[in-house]
Protein backbone atom coordinates (compact mmCIF):
# COMPACT_ATOMS: atom_id res chain seq x y z
CA UNK A 1 0.00 0.00 0.00
CA UNK A 2 2.89 2.60 0.67
CA UNK A 3 4.33 1.83 -2.68
CA UNK A 4 0.90 2.52 -4.47
CA UNK A 5 0.38 5.85 -2.57
CA UNK A 6 4.05 7.10 -3.05
CA UNK A 7 3.51 6.10 -6.72
CA UNK A 8 0.13 8.41 -5.90
CA UNK A 9 1.58 11.31 -5.22
CA UNK A 10 4.39 11.00 -7.39
CA UNK A 11 2.26 11.15 -10.09
CA UNK A 12 2.33 14.97 -11.01
CA UNK A 13 6.34 14.84 -11.16
CA UNK A 14 6.22 11.98 -13.21
CA UNK A 15 4.13 13.60 -15.53
CA UNK A 16 6.57 16.58 -15.36
CA UNK A 17 9.01 14.09 -16.18
CA UNK A 18 7.57 12.16 -19.03
CA UNK A 19 6.64 15.91 -20.48
CA UNK A 20 10.08 16.48 -20.20
CA UNK A 21 11.88 13.68 -21.36
CA UNK A 22 9.73 14.23 -24.36
CA UNK A 23 10.28 17.56 -25.03
CA UNK A 24 13.88 16.84 -24.91
CA UNK A 25 13.63 14.26 -27.44
CA UNK A 26 11.68 15.73 -29.65
CA UNK A 27 13.73 18.53 -32.34
CA UNK A 28 12.58 21.67 -30.96
CA UNK A 29 13.56 20.19 -27.62
CA UNK A 30 16.75 19.27 -29.06
CA UNK A 31 17.51 22.36 -30.73
CA UNK A 32 16.95 24.34 -27.39
CA UNK A 33 19.38 22.31 -25.75
CA UNK A 34 21.78 23.19 -28.51
CA UNK A 35 21.14 27.24 -28.33
CA UNK A 36 20.76 26.89 -24.64
CA UNK A 37 24.52 25.28 -24.23
CA UNK A 38 25.92 27.79 -26.65
CA UNK A 39 24.14 30.79 -24.87
CA UNK A 40 25.53 29.49 -21.45
CA UNK A 41 28.92 28.87 -23.42
CA UNK A 42 28.86 32.67 -24.15
CA UNK A 43 28.05 33.63 -20.93
CA UNK A 44 30.78 31.63 -19.01
CA UNK A 45 33.21 33.16 -21.64
CA UNK A 46 36.94 33.09 -20.14
CA UNK A 47 38.05 36.74 -20.85
CA UNK A 48 41.45 35.59 -21.44
CA UNK A 49 40.33 33.28 -23.69
CA UNK A 50 38.59 35.70 -25.80
CA UNK A 51 41.20 36.66 -28.19
CA UNK A 52 40.47 32.98 -29.69
CA UNK A 53 36.68 33.06 -29.69
CA UNK A 54 36.14 36.45 -30.28
CA UNK A 55 38.17 35.84 -33.60
CA UNK A 56 35.66 33.13 -34.35
CA UNK A 57 32.83 35.63 -33.18
CA UNK A 58 34.05 38.07 -36.14
CA UNK A 59 34.73 35.17 -38.66
CA UNK A 60 31.23 34.50 -38.22
CA UNK A 61 30.00 38.05 -38.61
CA UNK A 62 31.95 38.56 -41.91
CA UNK A 63 30.83 35.65 -43.49
CA UNK A 64 26.93 35.42 -42.48
CA UNK A 65 27.15 39.37 -42.67
CA UNK A 66 29.37 40.94 -44.66
CA UNK A 67 30.27 38.61 -47.07
CA UNK A 68 25.94 38.42 -47.79
CA UNK A 69 25.51 42.37 -48.52
CA UNK A 70 25.84 42.05 -51.89
CA UNK A 71 22.93 39.41 -51.77
CA UNK A 72 21.09 40.99 -49.58
CA UNK A 73 21.07 44.44 -51.29
CA UNK A 74 19.94 43.12 -54.68
CA UNK A 75 16.77 41.83 -52.93
CA UNK A 76 15.98 44.91 -51.37
CA UNK A 77 16.14 46.85 -54.46
CA UNK A 78 14.09 44.53 -56.54
CA UNK A 79 11.76 43.72 -53.09
CA UNK A 80 11.98 47.78 -52.70
CA UNK A 81 11.00 48.34 -56.63
CA UNK A 82 8.23 45.75 -56.50
CA UNK A 83 6.14 47.08 -53.70
CA UNK A 84 5.86 50.20 -54.55
CA UNK A 85 5.36 49.86 -58.49
CA UNK A 86 2.69 47.59 -57.39
CA UNK A 87 1.08 50.09 -55.00
CA UNK A 88 1.20 52.81 -57.66
CA UNK A 89 -0.68 50.51 -60.21
CA UNK A 90 -3.28 49.59 -57.46
CA UNK A 91 -3.57 53.04 -55.60
CA UNK A 92 -3.46 56.25 -58.66
CA UNK A 93 -4.31 59.83 -57.82
CA UNK A 94 -4.54 58.89 -53.87
CA UNK A 95 -2.25 61.11 -51.07
CA UNK A 96 0.88 58.59 -51.84
CA UNK A 97 3.40 60.20 -49.39
CA UNK A 98 1.33 58.82 -46.63
CA UNK A 99 0.43 55.60 -48.10
CA UNK A 100 3.81 54.54 -48.91
CA UNK A 101 5.18 55.50 -45.40
CA UNK A 102 2.87 53.14 -43.74
CA UNK A 103 2.56 50.63 -46.66
CA UNK A 104 6.72 50.76 -46.12
CA UNK A 105 6.57 49.87 -42.22
CA UNK A 106 3.98 46.70 -42.75
CA UNK A 107 5.52 45.60 -45.13
CA UNK A 108 9.10 46.00 -44.81
CA UNK A 109 10.17 46.91 -41.51
CA UNK A 110 7.31 44.71 -39.79
CA UNK A 111 7.16 41.66 -41.95
CA UNK A 112 9.23 41.47 -45.27
CA UNK A 113 12.26 42.70 -44.29
CA UNK A 114 12.66 40.32 -41.62
CA UNK A 115 11.27 37.02 -43.04
CA UNK A 116 12.78 37.42 -46.14
CA UNK A 117 16.44 38.09 -44.88
CA UNK A 118 16.10 34.77 -42.42
CA UNK A 119 14.95 32.72 -45.52
CA UNK A 120 17.89 34.52 -47.46
CA UNK A 121 20.58 33.69 -44.73
CA UNK A 122 18.84 30.47 -44.14
CA UNK A 123 19.64 29.29 -47.45
CA UNK A 124 22.98 30.96 -48.22
CA UNK A 125 24.75 31.15 -44.97
CA UNK A 126 22.59 28.46 -42.85
CA UNK A 127 23.12 25.58 -45.31
CA UNK A 128 26.95 26.61 -45.60
CA UNK A 129 27.10 26.07 -42.26
CA UNK A 130 25.19 22.93 -42.03
CA UNK A 131 27.51 21.40 -44.47
CA UNK A 132 30.58 22.96 -42.84
CA UNK A 133 29.83 21.38 -39.48
CA UNK A 134 29.00 17.94 -41.25
CA UNK A 135 32.39 17.97 -43.18
CA UNK A 136 33.64 18.60 -40.10
CA UNK A 137 32.10 15.66 -38.32
CA UNK A 138 33.13 12.94 -41.05
CA UNK A 139 36.60 14.59 -41.03
CA UNK A 140 36.65 13.72 -37.42
CA UNK A 141 37.76 17.63 -36.56
CA UNK A 142 34.80 17.73 -34.01
CA UNK A 143 36.84 14.76 -32.33
CA UNK A 144 40.02 16.33 -32.95
CA UNK A 145 38.81 19.23 -30.67
CA UNK A 146 37.41 17.15 -27.90
CA UNK A 147 41.03 15.69 -28.40
CA UNK A 148 42.78 18.34 -27.79
CA UNK A 149 40.54 19.26 -24.70
CA UNK A 150 38.69 22.29 -26.91
CA UNK A 151 34.45 22.17 -26.24
CA UNK A 152 33.05 21.99 -30.24
CA UNK A 153 29.87 24.35 -28.50
CA UNK A 154 32.50 26.87 -27.28
CA UNK A 155 34.69 27.01 -30.67
CA UNK A 156 32.17 26.22 -33.33
CA UNK A 157 28.64 26.23 -32.13
CA UNK A 158 28.64 29.36 -29.30
CA UNK A 159 30.97 31.83 -32.05
CA UNK A 160 28.41 30.75 -35.16
CA UNK A 161 24.89 31.42 -32.93
CA UNK A 162 26.57 34.66 -31.71
CA UNK A 163 27.92 35.83 -34.96
CA UNK A 164 24.36 34.78 -36.55
CA UNK A 165 22.45 36.42 -34.55
CA UNK A 166 24.57 39.82 -34.66
CA UNK A 167 24.70 39.67 -38.68
CA UNK A 168 20.96 39.44 -38.82
CA UNK A 169 20.38 42.21 -36.84
CA UNK A 170 22.80 44.22 -39.03
CA UNK A 171 21.16 42.56 -42.70
CA UNK A 172 17.62 43.22 -41.51
CA UNK A 173 18.31 47.02 -40.76
CA UNK A 174 20.35 47.15 -44.47
CA UNK A 175 17.57 45.21 -46.38
CA UNK A 176 15.08 47.77 -44.62
CA UNK A 177 17.00 50.60 -45.17
CA UNK A 178 17.80 49.46 -49.37
CA UNK A 179 14.29 48.31 -49.64
CA UNK A 180 13.18 51.95 -48.24
CA UNK A 181 15.29 53.94 -49.99
CA UNK A 182 14.83 52.51 -53.37
CA UNK A 183 11.01 52.32 -52.78
CA UNK A 184 11.28 56.55 -52.52
CA UNK A 185 13.34 56.16 -55.76
CA UNK A 186 10.99 54.36 -57.78
CA UNK A 187 7.70 56.26 -56.75
CA UNK A 188 9.73 59.42 -57.68
CA UNK A 189 10.62 58.31 -60.64
CA UNK A 190 7.32 56.63 -61.94
CA UNK A 191 5.50 59.99 -60.98
CA UNK A 192 7.63 62.38 -62.58
CA UNK A 193 7.11 60.09 -65.67
CA UNK A 194 3.61 59.42 -65.50
CA UNK A 195 2.84 63.32 -64.71
CA UNK A 196 -0.70 62.69 -66.06
CA UNK A 197 -1.18 59.68 -64.13
CA UNK A 198 -0.40 60.76 -60.76
CA UNK A 199 -1.53 64.04 -59.95
CA UNK A 200 1.05 64.02 -56.62
CA UNK A 201 4.07 64.91 -55.80
CA UNK A 202 6.64 62.95 -53.21
CA UNK A 203 8.95 64.58 -51.05
CA UNK A 204 11.54 62.45 -49.50
CA UNK A 205 11.20 64.50 -45.81
CA UNK A 206 7.54 63.92 -46.37
CA UNK A 207 7.88 60.08 -47.24
CA UNK A 208 10.65 59.80 -44.46
CA UNK A 209 8.04 61.45 -42.04
CA UNK A 210 5.06 59.37 -42.68
CA UNK A 211 7.12 56.06 -42.22
CA UNK A 212 8.63 57.35 -38.47
CA UNK A 213 5.01 58.07 -38.15
CA UNK A 214 3.52 54.62 -39.33
CA UNK A 215 6.14 53.33 -36.46
CA UNK A 216 4.80 52.20 -33.14
CA UNK A 217 6.69 51.85 -29.97
CA UNK A 218 6.41 47.89 -30.34
CA UNK A 219 8.18 48.07 -33.59
CA UNK A 220 11.76 49.47 -32.48
CA UNK A 221 11.38 46.48 -30.34
CA UNK A 222 10.49 44.15 -33.04
CA UNK A 223 12.99 45.06 -35.21
CA UNK A 224 15.53 43.89 -32.87
CA UNK A 225 14.00 41.13 -31.94
CA UNK A 226 13.08 39.58 -34.87
CA UNK A 227 16.06 39.06 -37.12
CA UNK A 228 17.68 38.32 -33.69
CA UNK A 229 15.63 35.50 -33.10
CA UNK A 230 15.11 34.59 -36.82
CA UNK A 231 19.11 34.21 -36.45
CA UNK A 232 19.37 32.17 -33.70
CA UNK A 233 16.93 29.77 -35.47
CA UNK A 234 19.13 29.80 -38.68
CA UNK A 235 22.29 29.16 -36.86
CA UNK A 236 20.75 26.49 -33.75
CA UNK A 237 19.54 24.35 -36.98
CA UNK A 238 22.36 24.30 -38.74
CA UNK A 239 24.73 23.66 -35.96
CA UNK A 240 22.32 20.90 -35.04
CA UNK A 241 21.67 18.95 -38.25
CA UNK A 242 25.70 19.67 -39.09
CA UNK A 243 26.49 18.01 -35.75
CA UNK A 244 24.04 15.56 -36.21
CA UNK A 245 26.04 13.83 -39.10
CA UNK A 246 28.36 10.70 -37.86
CA UNK A 247 30.37 9.53 -40.25
CA UNK A 248 28.74 8.76 -43.15
CA UNK A 249 29.48 11.56 -46.31
CA UNK A 250 25.90 11.17 -47.54
CA UNK A 251 24.53 12.17 -44.21
CA UNK A 252 25.92 15.80 -45.03
CA UNK A 253 23.41 16.92 -48.33
CA UNK A 254 20.51 15.21 -46.07
CA UNK A 255 21.82 17.79 -42.86
CA UNK A 256 21.89 20.39 -44.99
CA UNK A 257 18.58 20.06 -46.99
CA UNK A 258 17.02 19.87 -43.71
CA UNK A 259 18.46 22.57 -41.74
CA UNK A 260 17.08 24.69 -44.55
CA UNK A 261 13.79 23.66 -44.74
CA UNK A 262 13.67 23.23 -40.65
CA UNK A 263 14.84 27.22 -40.38
CA UNK A 264 12.16 28.07 -42.87
CA UNK A 265 9.27 26.62 -41.03
CA UNK A 266 10.31 27.42 -37.77
CA UNK A 267 11.22 31.30 -39.13
CA UNK A 268 7.66 31.66 -40.56
CA UNK A 269 6.16 29.41 -37.03
CA UNK A 270 8.21 32.30 -34.33
CA UNK A 271 7.19 34.95 -37.03
CA UNK A 272 3.11 34.33 -36.44
CA UNK A 273 4.15 34.16 -33.18
CA UNK A 274 5.85 37.26 -32.81
CA UNK A 275 2.93 38.96 -34.70
CA UNK A 276 0.45 37.82 -31.92
CA UNK A 277 2.70 40.46 -29.90
CA UNK A 278 0.63 43.85 -32.82
CA UNK A 279 -3.02 41.89 -32.02
CA UNK A 280 -2.31 42.22 -28.02
CA UNK A 281 -0.37 45.50 -28.34
CA UNK A 282 -3.88 46.55 -30.81
CA UNK A 283 -6.45 45.24 -28.33
CA UNK A 284 -4.10 47.12 -25.45
CA UNK A 285 -4.56 50.59 -27.32
CA UNK A 286 -8.13 49.51 -28.27
CA UNK A 287 -9.23 49.43 -24.38
CA UNK A 288 -7.64 52.36 -23.52
CA UNK A 289 -9.07 54.26 -25.62
CA UNK A 290 -12.89 52.52 -24.92
CA UNK B 1 55.39 2.56 -12.99
CA UNK B 2 52.07 1.70 -15.33
CA UNK B 3 50.79 4.86 -17.57
CA UNK B 4 47.80 3.69 -18.65
CA UNK B 5 45.80 0.13 -17.24
CA UNK B 6 43.13 -0.89 -19.28
CA UNK B 7 41.27 -3.73 -17.16
CA UNK B 8 38.14 -5.71 -18.71
CA UNK B 9 37.48 -3.64 -21.69
CA UNK B 10 34.35 -4.24 -23.52
CA UNK B 11 31.92 -2.68 -26.18
CA UNK B 12 29.26 -4.07 -27.92
CA UNK B 13 28.58 -2.37 -31.51
CA UNK B 14 24.72 -1.99 -31.94
CA UNK B 15 23.43 -0.67 -35.03
CA UNK B 16 19.38 -0.70 -35.52
CA UNK B 17 18.28 -3.78 -37.04
CA UNK B 18 21.18 -5.80 -37.30
CA UNK B 19 22.32 -8.31 -34.65
CA UNK B 20 25.18 -7.01 -31.85
CA UNK B 21 28.72 -7.55 -32.44
CA UNK B 22 31.14 -7.79 -29.61
CA UNK B 23 34.10 -5.80 -30.29
CA UNK B 24 35.67 -5.86 -27.24
CA UNK B 25 35.24 -8.99 -24.63
CA UNK B 26 37.13 -8.09 -21.13
CA UNK B 27 40.30 -6.67 -23.04
CA UNK B 28 43.15 -5.64 -20.51
CA UNK B 29 46.25 -4.04 -20.77
CA UNK B 30 49.30 -2.10 -18.83
CA UNK B 31 51.05 0.70 -20.48
CA UNK B 32 54.66 1.40 -19.16
CA UNK B 33 55.33 5.09 -18.81
CA UNK B 34 57.41 6.53 -21.25
CA UNK B 35 57.49 3.13 -23.69
CA UNK B 36 55.76 2.54 -26.97
CA UNK B 37 53.42 0.30 -26.85
CA UNK B 38 51.72 -1.08 -30.46
CA UNK B 39 48.18 -2.61 -30.40
CA UNK B 40 48.26 -4.99 -33.60
CA UNK B 41 45.33 -6.94 -35.31
CA UNK B 42 43.60 -7.38 -38.25
CA UNK B 43 40.93 -4.83 -40.34
CA UNK B 44 38.03 -4.74 -38.44
CA UNK B 45 39.02 -6.02 -35.01
CA UNK B 46 38.23 -3.13 -32.92
CA UNK B 47 41.92 -1.38 -32.75
CA UNK B 48 40.57 2.16 -33.75
CA UNK B 49 37.78 1.80 -31.23
CA UNK B 50 39.32 0.53 -28.63
CA UNK B 51 41.95 3.73 -28.92
CA UNK B 52 38.39 5.94 -28.95
CA UNK B 53 37.67 4.48 -26.17
CA UNK B 54 41.01 5.49 -23.84
CA UNK B 55 40.85 9.24 -25.45
CA UNK B 56 37.19 9.23 -24.45
CA UNK B 57 35.33 9.81 -27.83
CA UNK B 58 33.43 6.82 -27.34
CA UNK B 59 32.02 5.25 -24.29
CA UNK B 60 32.71 1.37 -23.34
CA UNK B 61 29.73 -1.58 -22.17
CA UNK B 62 32.40 -2.20 -19.51
CA UNK B 63 36.01 -2.08 -17.64
CA UNK B 64 37.60 0.49 -16.13
CA UNK B 65 40.74 2.41 -17.21
CA UNK B 66 43.25 4.46 -15.66
CA UNK B 67 45.91 6.59 -16.31
CA UNK B 68 48.69 7.40 -14.32
CA UNK B 69 46.57 5.36 -11.70
CA UNK B 70 43.95 7.55 -11.80
CA UNK B 71 40.46 6.21 -12.82
CA UNK B 72 39.09 7.86 -16.14
CA UNK B 73 35.08 8.45 -16.05
CA UNK B 74 33.73 6.60 -19.12
CA UNK B 75 31.00 8.49 -20.86
CA UNK B 76 30.42 8.94 -24.29
CA UNK B 77 32.67 12.17 -25.74
CA UNK B 78 34.63 12.28 -22.30
CA UNK B 79 37.55 13.19 -24.44
CA UNK B 80 37.52 17.07 -23.34
CA UNK B 81 37.53 15.66 -20.00
CA UNK B 82 40.32 12.77 -20.94
CA UNK B 83 42.64 15.28 -22.41
CA UNK B 84 42.40 17.65 -19.85
CA UNK B 85 43.08 16.08 -16.78
CA UNK B 86 45.24 13.05 -18.26
CA UNK B 87 46.53 14.71 -20.56
CA UNK B 88 46.28 12.41 -23.09
CA UNK B 89 46.41 13.26 -26.92
CA UNK B 90 45.41 11.84 -30.12
CA UNK B 91 46.66 11.42 -33.59
CA UNK B 92 43.63 10.24 -35.81
CA UNK B 93 44.72 8.45 -38.75
CA UNK B 94 43.23 10.78 -41.33
CA UNK B 95 45.20 13.74 -39.44
CA UNK B 96 41.88 15.69 -38.65
CA UNK B 97 43.55 19.41 -39.51
CA UNK B 98 41.11 21.93 -39.09
CA UNK B 99 40.17 22.43 -42.74
CA UNK B 100 39.75 26.17 -42.44
CA UNK B 101 42.72 26.69 -40.39
CA UNK B 102 46.73 26.57 -41.65
CA UNK B 103 49.08 24.56 -40.64
CA UNK B 104 50.63 27.27 -37.87
CA UNK B 105 47.15 27.88 -36.46
CA UNK B 106 46.72 24.42 -36.58
CA UNK B 107 49.58 23.80 -33.97
CA UNK B 108 48.83 26.76 -32.45
CA UNK B 109 44.97 26.37 -31.77
CA UNK B 110 45.89 24.55 -28.33
CA UNK B 111 48.56 26.51 -27.33
CA UNK B 112 45.74 29.41 -27.56
CA UNK B 113 43.00 28.19 -26.54
CA UNK B 114 44.58 26.30 -23.23
CA UNK B 115 47.49 28.52 -22.12
CA UNK B 116 45.82 32.40 -23.11
CA UNK B 117 48.09 34.56 -21.17
CA UNK B 118 50.97 33.50 -23.49
CA UNK B 119 52.10 36.18 -25.92
CA UNK B 120 52.09 35.99 -29.67
CA UNK B 121 55.67 35.87 -30.19
CA UNK B 122 55.90 33.28 -27.21
CA UNK B 123 53.49 31.10 -29.42
CA UNK B 124 54.83 31.39 -32.46
CA UNK B 125 58.59 30.29 -31.13
CA UNK B 126 56.71 27.14 -30.06
CA UNK B 127 54.56 26.37 -32.80
CA UNK B 128 58.22 26.80 -35.47
CA UNK B 129 60.12 24.78 -32.75
CA UNK B 130 57.19 21.78 -32.92
CA UNK B 131 56.94 22.33 -36.57
CA UNK B 132 60.85 22.60 -37.24
CA UNK B 133 60.98 18.89 -35.16
CA UNK B 134 58.26 17.13 -37.20
CA UNK B 135 60.49 18.58 -40.17
CA UNK B 136 57.54 20.38 -41.65
CA UNK B 137 58.21 23.69 -40.64
CA UNK B 138 58.20 25.10 -44.65
CA UNK B 139 54.28 24.07 -44.15
CA UNK B 140 53.43 26.66 -42.28
CA UNK B 141 51.28 29.23 -44.10
CA UNK B 142 49.47 25.81 -46.18
CA UNK B 143 46.17 25.00 -45.29
CA UNK B 144 45.32 21.04 -44.75
CA UNK B 145 44.27 20.05 -48.28
CA UNK B 146 47.16 21.40 -49.86
CA UNK B 147 49.57 18.79 -47.84
CA UNK B 148 51.01 15.18 -48.72
CA UNK B 149 49.37 12.54 -46.72
CA UNK B 150 53.04 12.03 -44.86
CA UNK B 151 53.27 16.30 -43.87
CA UNK B 152 49.65 15.90 -42.84
CA UNK B 153 50.67 12.95 -40.43
CA UNK B 154 53.46 15.12 -38.83
CA UNK B 155 51.82 18.21 -38.63
CA UNK B 156 49.34 15.99 -36.83
CA UNK B 157 51.59 15.29 -34.21
CA UNK B 158 53.12 18.79 -34.05
CA UNK B 159 49.58 19.61 -32.82
CA UNK B 160 49.22 16.77 -30.78
CA UNK B 161 52.82 17.13 -28.85
CA UNK B 162 51.65 20.91 -28.73
CA UNK B 163 49.47 19.83 -25.73
CA UNK B 164 52.57 18.51 -24.23
CA UNK B 165 51.01 15.27 -23.42
CA UNK B 166 51.87 12.82 -21.00
CA UNK B 167 49.89 9.87 -23.16
CA UNK B 168 49.96 9.91 -27.28
CA UNK B 169 47.27 7.61 -28.78
CA UNK B 170 48.11 7.13 -32.24
CA UNK B 171 45.67 5.50 -34.79
CA UNK B 172 47.63 4.09 -38.06
CA UNK B 173 50.76 6.80 -38.21
CA UNK B 174 52.71 4.95 -41.14
CA UNK B 175 48.92 3.98 -43.24
CA UNK B 176 49.63 5.36 -46.72
CA UNK B 177 53.15 6.43 -46.76
CA UNK B 178 55.92 5.01 -48.81
CA UNK B 179 58.71 3.36 -47.49
CA UNK B 180 61.42 6.69 -47.08
CA UNK B 181 58.39 8.65 -45.81
CA UNK B 182 57.29 5.74 -42.92
CA UNK B 183 60.84 5.45 -42.03
CA UNK B 184 61.55 9.21 -41.69
CA UNK B 185 57.68 9.71 -39.45
CA UNK B 186 58.70 6.20 -37.02
CA UNK B 187 62.20 8.12 -36.54
CA UNK B 188 60.50 10.99 -35.58
CA UNK B 189 58.09 9.62 -33.45
CA UNK B 190 60.37 7.77 -31.39
CA UNK B 191 62.76 11.14 -30.99
CA UNK B 192 59.00 12.51 -30.05
CA UNK B 193 59.32 9.74 -27.51
CA UNK B 194 62.61 10.50 -26.04
CA UNK B 195 62.74 14.21 -26.19
CA UNK B 196 59.03 14.82 -24.47
CA UNK B 197 59.16 12.01 -22.39
CA UNK B 198 55.46 11.31 -23.43
CA UNK B 199 54.13 7.33 -23.51
CA UNK B 200 52.83 6.07 -26.93
CA UNK B 201 50.34 4.13 -27.23
CA UNK B 202 49.88 3.64 -31.40
CA UNK B 203 47.64 1.19 -33.26
CA UNK B 204 48.54 -0.48 -36.28
CA UNK B 205 48.19 -3.76 -38.40
CA UNK B 206 52.40 -3.06 -39.61
CA UNK B 207 54.36 -5.79 -37.57
CA UNK B 208 57.39 -4.06 -38.50
CA UNK B 209 56.91 -0.93 -36.22
CA UNK B 210 57.18 -3.18 -33.38
CA UNK B 211 60.90 -4.18 -34.28
CA UNK B 212 61.98 -0.40 -35.79
CA UNK B 213 60.67 1.58 -32.60
CA UNK B 214 61.98 -1.45 -30.33
CA UNK B 215 57.92 -1.36 -28.84
CA UNK B 216 55.95 -3.98 -27.26
CA UNK B 217 52.96 -5.47 -28.82
CA UNK B 218 49.49 -6.51 -27.60
CA UNK B 219 47.53 -8.37 -30.80
CA UNK B 220 43.79 -7.83 -30.29
CA UNK B 221 41.80 -11.23 -31.53
CA UNK B 222 38.09 -12.00 -31.10
CA UNK B 223 37.97 -8.79 -28.98
CA UNK B 224 40.63 -9.70 -26.23
CA UNK B 225 44.11 -8.24 -25.79
CA UNK B 226 47.31 -11.11 -25.98
CA UNK B 227 50.10 -10.16 -23.00
CA UNK B 228 52.14 -7.77 -24.77
CA UNK B 229 55.58 -8.99 -26.25
CA UNK B 230 58.75 -7.52 -27.65
CA UNK B 231 59.78 -8.45 -31.70
CA UNK B 232 62.47 -10.97 -29.97
CA UNK B 233 59.87 -13.43 -28.51
CA UNK B 234 57.80 -13.25 -31.49
CA UNK B 235 59.07 -16.85 -32.41
CA UNK B 236 57.91 -18.20 -28.81
CA UNK B 237 54.18 -16.76 -29.56
CA UNK B 238 51.98 -19.73 -28.89
CA UNK B 239 48.87 -18.49 -30.73
CA UNK B 240 47.61 -19.21 -33.95
CA UNK B 241 46.09 -15.89 -35.06
CA UNK B 242 49.81 -14.36 -34.13
CA UNK B 243 51.74 -16.71 -35.77
CA UNK B 244 49.27 -15.97 -38.84
CA UNK B 245 50.10 -12.01 -38.67
CA UNK B 246 53.87 -13.39 -38.11
CA UNK B 247 54.04 -15.52 -41.07
CA UNK B 248 52.02 -12.80 -43.32
CA UNK B 249 54.48 -9.69 -42.31
CA UNK B 250 57.59 -12.35 -43.21
CA UNK B 251 55.69 -12.94 -46.97
CA UNK B 252 55.40 -9.23 -47.09
CA UNK B 253 59.04 -9.16 -46.32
Amino acid sequence: MAIERKEFYNLPARAVYLLGSLWLKSLPGQLSVMFLKAMAAFLTLDSRRFRTEFRQIILQVFFTGIQALPLIALVAVLLGSLIITQAMSMMPKVGFGDFFGNLMVIVIIRELGPVLTAFLIAGRTGSALASYMGNMKVESEVDALESMGIDPIKYLVMPALIGGMMAMLILNTFFSSIAIVVGYGVAKTLINLMQNVFDSKLIWTHYLDSILMGLKPIDFIMVIVKPVIFGAIITTNACYFGMSVKTDVREVPKATSKSVVYSFIFIVVSDLLLSLVYIFDYMRNLSSVL
Amino acid sequence: MESVTVKDLCFTYQEPGNPAKVVLDKASLLVHQKEIMCICGQSGMGKSTFLRILAGLQAPTGGQIYFSGIESELHEHHALKVSLEHRVAFVFQNSALISNLNVFDNVALPIRYHQPSRSDSEIRDQVEALLSSMMVQEYGLHFPYALSAGALRRVAIARAMAMEPRILLMDEPTTGLDAKNRRSLLALIDNQRSLRHATILMVTHDLSIVKELDARVSFLHKGKLSDPIRHTEFALAQEEYIRDMLEEMNQEG
